[in-house]
């Protein structure tokens, strides 16, 4: 390295790490008026392989020049004087640096070589990723493979699970959940049957390499009716993959409970270094046996799920070129005693301590059972027209179907799916980012989706054509301690919908559109402090189930009725962030407030449906104003060298202002509490996580009062470690550790059953790094 | 956008397109097919022991639960100090062609439990046939009348596929309609 003084000073140091940025400014010789040169290196902060084809330029005085195959460049004449120094690079993240010229100044960059789509200095990350409230890095996903896409999210503060059963989860966002949280895969809106409460997302954790709760402007790109958040998941970029060497990863894990199994593999390289075709290969496996309460096995737990995907890329001067294709399927056991024919069964399973289907260990799944199969095909393309302008165009298309099997009353009477739906997305998105005009740094898209649900079986939500088109902007200045962004979106959405009386259809088409825009406002107290604020106003449609299903809800022996003259819902939401980075304390603290107009809400009516089974409860869809509050707070302290304390908690509410109720389903309290020790390679961690009983909810509006409070300790080891010339990762979680009987509020099983009982899993990670000839 | 660009994207397009148009699954604009089973008909036929008069008592339901209201639910009515041999009959006329959803049930009566019970009324029943086990399936039954009384009789089906022991409370239940009747 070259050293001989170092101005760090004089890059703003918060903006530099908050982008992953390092660089590193060395002052040469004197040099009088206008002959000063700037020249560097960049480089990836990943693999720290040399970036070439990277533009960096100073749009004061217009120049610009190109890294060269070395990643190296010179800005030559140059004044002395302040500049704002722009590198771009196809794929990684545009940044700027500020620079104080006086002398000839060499610097090094690091850019995130990620594909993530940030604008400028975005990202309202933490100096310490791990430490991000909203934020999980590759190392977190390494230390969680083997589990579920969702649980790997619950710890992003705010993120609770919405579980049916063991097997299926899904997130909810500050008590929002369904059509209210987007999550987006690989740069894709993630489009299954998300409405129903017992349907997981669709995607295979082992390509996630990054997830992040997102906030602020960038939101808006994804849609404006992720009025709970965004989500987004991102796999380690195609371009990471390097010539004459074939990289990959093998994982495998085991747990105790459902005695499960999950294996993946990833196999990547580049076909050669003159014809650059990056190529990726991943497949992975699990299952899941009968899963365990602290007492009882649960009949018909297991699951099975296989996924594969095919990633392609190519890479020349300033256009790059991905074509994505997975393909994900699991087949969920549901618990045999959820399936309820009648309420008085419903009362009999509540008031049996025990599960009334005894079971012992097996890999079979019976009815009932879900199928579900989503594919998804992105072709994704993206052009560096100049230092200032990217144009990127993505396709995509997903199909997903969903085929619920529920059991028979004859063995032989019928064989197929009693619930079967296929919803297919083809998906469209140019978006064109400018970067800066008028020093501002700039990004706009248009968006169309076209998209078909369709049934055969059971009638729950009708079919439907979707045709959607979108326009969004989305701009973002610095200011010295300010930092300034804002989005625009407006959709404009058509659906054609068709509900079958038989042979007959009697279709309606329905219209929806709007605006909605979301504010961000960060400013930096100090190179240790800083506070930001986020104001947002977005809308979401009713969905097709909200406004037509008219039907059984099997397993909740209820009937759910929907009503057509639902109208949009608004979200006003606004929150406050404050953080806080010490050397020894680390502490973030959240508050939020948000009102939703027209929140729908599934609410008991007090009528009943006599039916062959007996008299059935009926819920309804409502309309009603309703807010949501809360904090989430986060505090690390470094007690020791290689020790550190966690302190997280989570308070959320939700209030039905019109009828001055609690709203259902809402997480209750909870917290967290970890002690940690970190060696070199070895991490270990202990935690204790407790969930407080919920007690604001509407009294006889459920079938059985919240369940108690609970208290569980958990732990994790982990190990890194090199053997036969590859880098291997192993460790150990265990959770529920004191094997305690509990029942969660968010669980739709808790009528039925308990949680898991303990369960220790092991995994094994073995890194392939073959150097070729 | 450079000519490449354009090239890849027209191409990627027709594979868009055609994957869409081979693909055969239903679409929203066409009938859904619903193959699955439904009980939408509940038939007591009591045939007067005595006399050989018939009498049927019906709750229908035809589009199944929820929906549209059962299109008919009698009231039972039998007369004092009789015995009657009574037939269940179960029907899904959801359907143009209507199924007899009781021969299922008798054909796997190893299964399925009726279970028939009486609140305020003199009346006493008794299951009349038995599955391949021995156990009583309940598709026919003697109910013997006592003196005139008001009150209702409550029909209820249980599935209990590999668990049927006789025991009532255990399964699933596929029917449970609660009648009124009257014994005068």
């Amino acid at each position: 390295m070259y050293l001989e003084g170092i101005n760090l000073y004089q890059l703003k140091k918060t903006i530099l790490l908050a982008l992953g940025l390092f660089a590193f400014v060395f002052v040469n010789a004197q040099n009088i008026n206008c002959k000063i040169k700037i020249s560097g290196i960049v480089q990836d902060s990943f693999e720290q392989v040399a970036l070439s084809n990277t533009i960096v330029s100073i749009d004061s005085i217009e120049k610009e020049t190109k890294t060269d195959s070395k990643g190296q460049f010179t800005l030559s004449g140059l004044c002395p004087g302040r500049y704002e120094v722009h590198i771009s690079h196809l794929n990684c993240e545009h940044i700027h640096i500020v620079l104080e010229l006086r002398s000839d100044t060499l610097i090094k960059i690091f850019l995130r070589h990620i594909e993530k789509e940030l604008i400028g200095f975005k990202l309202s990350a933490k100096l310490e990723k791990l430490e991000d409230l909203n934020h999980l890095n590759a190392k977190n996903m390494d230390y969680r493979k083997g589990q579920s896409i969702s649980s790997l999210m619950q710890d992003i503060a705010g993120i609770s699970l919405l579980k049916t059963g063991s097997a299926v989860s899904k997130p909810m966002v500050n008590g929002l959940f369904g059509n209210r949280v987007i999550i987006v895969n690989n740069g894709i809106r993630l489009e299954g049957q998300n409405w129903g409460m017992e349907h997981a997302p669709e995607i295979d954790a082992f390509l996630a390499s990054e997830i992040e709760l997102i906030k602020g402007a960038e939101s808006l790109r994804y849609g404006a009716d992720g009025i709970g958040g965004v989500i987004r998941i991102s796999p380690k970029s195609i371009f990471t993959e390097k010539p004459k060497s074939l990289n990959g990863e093998i994982n495998l894990t085991g747990n105790s409970n459902g005695r499960g199994k999950t294996g993946n593999l990833i196999l990547g390289g580049v076909l050669s270094k003159n014809l650059p075709i990056y190529i990726r290969v991943q497949s992975s496996i699990k299952q899941f046996g009968n899963i365990k309460t602290s007492k009882d096995y649960l009949a018909n737990t297991g699951m099975s799920e296989f996924n594969y995907s095919i990633n392609l890329g190519f890479q020349r001067k300033g256009f790059l070129s991905e074509v994505f294709y997975s393909e994900f399927q699991n087949k969920i056991g549901i618990y045999t005693g959820s399936q309820v024919g009648n309420l008085s069964d419903l009362e009999k399973a509540m008031n049996s301590g025990t599960p009334l289907i005894k079971a012992n260990f097996t890999n079979q799944i019976d009815r009932p059972y879900q199928l579900v199969q989503h594919k998804m095909l992105k072709f994704k393309n993206a052009l560096q027209v100049n230092a200032k302008n990217k144009i990127e165009l993505t396709l995509s298309y997903q199909k997903n179907h969903r085929e619920e099997y529920d059991v028979l009353r004859s063995a032989n009477s019928f064989t197929g799916p009693s619930f079967d739906y296929y919803i297919s997305s083809s998906f469209a998105e140019l978006v064109w980012t400018k970067s800066p005009f008028h020093k501002i740094n700039w990004k706009a898209g248009l968006i169309g989706l076209r998209q078909s649900n369709a049934y055969t079986g059971r009638f729950f939500i009708p079919g439907f054509y979707q045709n959607s088109f979108a326009g969004f902007v989305i701009g973002n200045k610095q200011f010295k301690k300010f930092d300034i962004e804002g989005s625009l979106r407006y959709d404009q959405k058509h659906f054609d919908i068709y509900r079958w009386i038989g042979a007959v259809s009697n279709k309606t088409q329905v219209n929806y559109s709007g605006f909605a825009y979301v504010l961000k406002a960060e400013y930096q107290l100090s190179g240790k402090e800083k506070i930001s604020f986020i104001q947002s106003s977005t809308w979401r449609a009713p969905a097709p189930n909200e406004l037509y299903s008219n039907g059984l809800h099997q397993g909740l022996a209820s009937i759910e009725i929907g009503d057509s003259t639902l109208r949009t819902e608004r979200s006003y939401s606004q929150s406050l962030n404050y953080s806080l980075d010490l050397k020894k304390h680390k502490f973030d603290i959240e508050g939020y407030y948000q009102i939703v107009n027209g929140y729908i809400n599934l609410i008991p009516s007090n009528k009943v449906i006599l039916t062959i089974r007996g008299a059935y409860p009926v819920f309804q869809y409502q309309q009603n104003k309703a807010a949501l509050y809360g904090l989430n707070a986060r505090w690390k302290y470094q007690v020791h060298k290689s020790m550190y304390t966690i302190i997280g908690a989570q308070l959320p509410y939700g209030q039905n202002i019109d009828t001055k109720d609690a709203l259902n389903l809402m997480p209750s309290m909870n917290g967290k509490l970890s002690l940690g020790y970190k060696h070199r390679t070895l991490n270990a961690e202990v935690w204790v996580n407790y969930q407080s009983k919920q007690s604001r909810y509407v009294v006889g509006s459920d079938f059985m009062p919240p369940p108690e409070a609970y208290a569980l300790i958990g732990f994790e080891v982990n190990y890194e470690f090199k053997a036969v010339g590859q880098n291997f990762k192993c460790g150990l979680t265990g959770s529920n550790i004191g094997n305690s009987s509990y029942r969660d509020y968010l669980n739709r099983f808790r009528y039925f059953t308990d949680e898991p009982g303990i369960n220790i899993s092991a995994r094994l990670t073995m890194n392939i790094n073959q150097k070729q000839n | 956008m450079n000519k490449q660009m354009k090239q890849i994207a027209l191409v990627l397009a027709i594979i868009l397109t055609g994957l869409q148009a081979c693909e055969k699954d239903p679409k929203p604009n066409t009938a859904p097919v619903n193959e699955s089973e439904l009980i939408t008909t509940l038939i007591i036929e009591a045939t007067d022991s005595a006399s050989g008069q018939k009498s049927i008592f019906k709750f229908k339901d035809t589009d199944g639960e929820g929906g549209n209201a059962p299109s008919q639910f009698d009231s039972i009515e039998l007369s004092p100090n009789r015995t009657y041999s009574v037939n269940l009959l179960l029907l899904d006329e959801s359907k143009a062609a209507v199924d007899t959803i009781s021969n299922e049930v008798l054909n796997e009566g190893e299964d399925h439990l009726f279970n028939l019970t009486v609140s305020n009324l003199n009346m006493a029943i008794k299951l009349n046939d038995l599955d391949k086990n021995g156990l009583p399936i309940g598709l026919k039954s003697i109910w013997s009348t006592g003196t005139s009384s008001n009150g209702k009789l409550k029909v209820v089906l249980k599935h209990q596929p590999g668990i049927k022991n006789g025991d009532p409370a255990l399964g699933e239940t596929d029917i449970e309609i609660e009648f009124n009747c009257r014994i005068q």
